[in-house]
């Protein structure tokens, strides 16, 4: 049986991986193979920061909360373990500050010692009268694409660095044997595949410093810009990461002098010891926006070629913070699609 | 008068911090700093500087949360501006853990770090064999980066510093009017203080920089302070140990023990190992002293024997020595009015 993923960031190589494990001792003659024209350090992925954390409200989208809880505690898991450091995986504390008062977000249960901050704290933060502290969790995909890249490449699953421009491509007769599912993790290019109007690009761009200095993550929230449009500071491993950049519907991966002023301006004012910390790297990337993750099943046809297809794109500016609930929730969808094919043949040939 | 001359004997983070609060509150005077030791090689440079504070026994309760209060406002205010890489001062949260719920689950100064709580149920399952927990976000003062910095705004004022181990401090009498004794440890031998001892204790300075907070066990015997560049992974308290030599199956033990705490701290590289003896005493001897010696009398002014917890308390005890000083200088001056300064 072959399985194509198409799409090498977090969710192409999370979902492969997760399907790689829960199946492939049920289907020895499974094929895994990943299609991508970028790979890591070049995906989206490796641009963010790699903090897990939602957006404020989830907007009554239950299921999303289940995938963002189900991957932290997953991570969290994770966190003893000797493969922690080679994840890229690490406990860290921070700020949410606000201008005024909000409700607790949907994942104020999840983090570790969530808590509202002090009046002292808040002096740190002249212009904020809000705020929250809490410990969550870092994930750098700059460590964790190449640790999911060895475990699949561990388990026997092949890459291709190709684009690939239709699922006909993958599935059609091009190759001798056609794949049999195909998993559409193209992130914010998925409307390249099939067209969806519902996706569009999240513009951010982000200034990666060194400042060592900088232990806890500090997001800033401004009701009025919306999400990632107000200065944010987090620090990574080896650098700390500024943004606030959110411009929807923009698809230029061209670093902007005036994002750039944006961007240092904010979070020096928000952070002066800031003011000292050295320039290393600029970088634009598009978050995948969707009002809801596209996580769904469907058969494509065309002619005499069939594949089923398990889409799994859309995650906007919290890939990482739920990638392994919809890796999971993928490979349910697999599951499911594995007992079709088992009822459907006389004599399974897998 | 001419311009009144003050000596500081030692270049750790008592004898700089002291000298600077000297100038900074009687510009008039001439400090001069003499040591036989200076950063990176004072005792100050192999603690991690944690603003933690330790109890002493012999010195009440408000004073010493006074001086606590006194450092941690000090060093809040440079954090947060952009001289803070520089003087290597930041902010860390972390936990304290317990083995067992302590007697006393307040200590004073949890109304003076920042967001002090009990841990929950949740943080605490990170910490298995441990039953209780405090989190907090409090300070940390990296050396070398802090006492270079000192030096730096010390020099920025004029004042001299010398390398010069001083055995006695009558030597100091023809060139100084007051001599203020921030000798540390060095104060057992410089002015025979049978009761101060040291508490030896010795750390790992290691590169581990995804570690972002501090853990410490309320017992102070193991922790993990992430510092700007390295973390420091400890420790010992080893009474009337004077030995400055690593000792390796310490080191092992040390390092097992955080790991415990800490796994991920195995992929830690670049071990550095140090000692440093904590001045210990019952109380920290901040007094005035006049001696005497055949009719020629030495004002002098102690400030040692902060242990565990001089970075917690250095600014506090710098300032207070600092009145002293004023005092001692009022006194040679001899006038019934306020001296002018």
């Amino acid at each position: 049986m072959r399985v194509a993923i198409i799409g090498a960031g977090v969710i192409g190589l999370s979902t492969a991986l997760c399907i790689h494990e829960q199946y492939h001792s049920l289907v020895p003659s499974l094929e895994m193979e990943v299609y991508a024209d970028r790979y890591t350090p070049h995906t989206t992925s490796d641009g963010a920061a790699g903090l897990w954390q939602p957006y404020l409200s989830d907007h009554g989208n239950l299921q999303e909360t289940l995938w963002n809880k189900e991957t932290f505690d997953y991570l969290l898991g994770h966190l003893g373990s000797p493969a922690a450091k080679e994840m890229g995986l690490f406990l860290i504390s921070g700020y949410n500050l606000f201008t005024q008062p909000v409700p607790d977000p949907s994942w104020k249960n999840i983090v570790l010692g969530f808590r509202n901050l002090t009046p002292k704290e808040l002096e740190l933060f002249p212009g904020y009268s809000y705020g929250w502290f809490n410990t969550a969790l870092m994930l750098e995909c700059r460590s964790y694409l190449p640790w999911l890249t060895n475990r699949l490449t561990q388990r026997g699953v092949k890459f291709f660095h190709k684009k690939v421009d239709s699922f006909q491509e993958v599935s059609g007769d091009m190759f001798a044997r056609g794949v049999d599912v195909v998993i559409n993790c193209t992130g914010v290019r998925a409307g390249e595949l099939q067209p969806d109007p519902e996706l569009q690009p999240g513009r951010g761009q982000v200034i990666k410093v060194l400042a060592p200095w900088v232990k806890h993550f500090v997001i800033t929230h401004d009701v009025q810009s919306g999400i990632y449009n107000s200065p944010y500071v987090i620090p990574g491993s080896e650098f700390t990461v500024l943004g606030g950049i959110y411009q929807h519907g923009n698809w230029s991966e061209e670093n902007s002098a005036r994002d750039h002023k944006t961007i240092w301006d904010n979070c020096c004012r928000l952070l002066p010891s800031l003011q000292k910390a050295k320039i290393v790297q600029e970088w634009s990337g598009l978050r995948p926006a969707r009002p809801c993750v596209r996580l769904e099943r469907e058969t494509v046809r065309q002619g005499h070629f069939q594949a089923e297809v398990i889409h799994n794109y859309g995650h906007g500016g919290f890939g990482i913070t739920i990638h392994w609930g919809c890796a999971m929730a993928a490979a349910r969808l697999f599951g499911s699609i594995l007992q079709e094919k088992l009822a459907s043949l006389p004599q399974p040939r897998l | 008068m001419a311009a009144p001359k003050v000596a500081v004997v030692g270049a750790g983070v008592i004898g700089l911090s002291t000298a600077l609060c000297i100038v900074e509150t009687y510009p008039s005077c001439s400090v001069t700093v003499l040591s036989d030791q200076f950063s990176p090689n004072t005792t100050s440079d192999v603690a991690a500087g944690m603003l933690i504070p330790h109890t002493y026994p012999g010195t009440p309760i408000h004073t010493q949360k006074q001086w606590f209060k006194e450092t941690f406002t000090y060093l809040f205010a440079i954090s947060n501006s952009a001289e803070a890489s520089e003087a290597g001062i930041h902010l860390v949260s972390g936990w304290q853990v317990f083995k067992n719920t302590p007697k006393e689950e307040l200590p004073f100064w949890s109304d003076v770090v920042l967001g002090f709580r009990p841990m929950s149920e949740a943080e605490l399952q990170k910490f298995p064999q441990h039953q209780f927990g405090q989190a907090f976000t409090t300070l940390k003062c990296d050396c070398p980066p802090y006492l270079l910095w000192l030096e730096k705004r010390l020099k920025a004022t004029g004042v001299q510093m010398y390398t010069r181990k001083v055995a006695d401090l009558w030597e100091l009498h023809s060139e100084y009017n007051v001599v203020v004794n921030c000798a540390g440890i060095g104060a057992h031998q410089l002015v025979g203080d049978e009761k101060l001892f040291p508490v030896r204790g010795q750390v790992l300075k290691v590169h581990a920089p995804w570690v972002k907070n501090f853990i410490r066990v309320g017992d102070g015997l193991t922790y993990i302070y992430p510092g700007i560049h390295r973390v420091t992974l400890g420790g010992t308290r080893e009474r009337e140990s004077w030995s400055l030599s690593p000792d390796p199956g310490t080191t092992k033990d040390i390092f097992d023990r955080c790991c415990s705490l800490e796994p991920s701290l195995r992929g830690a590289q670049d071990i550095e190992v140090k000692v440093g003896l904590r001045p210990s005493r019952q109380c920290v001897r901040l007094q005035k002293e006049v001696l005497s010696q055949g009719g020629v009398k030495l004002l002098v002014v102690h400030n040692y024997g902060h242990g565990a917890g001089g970075f917690s308390v250095h600014r506090g005890t710098a300032k207070e020595a600092a009145h002293l000083v004023g005092e001692c200088i009022a006194a040679l001056q001899g006038s019934s009015s306020r001296a002018k300064l």
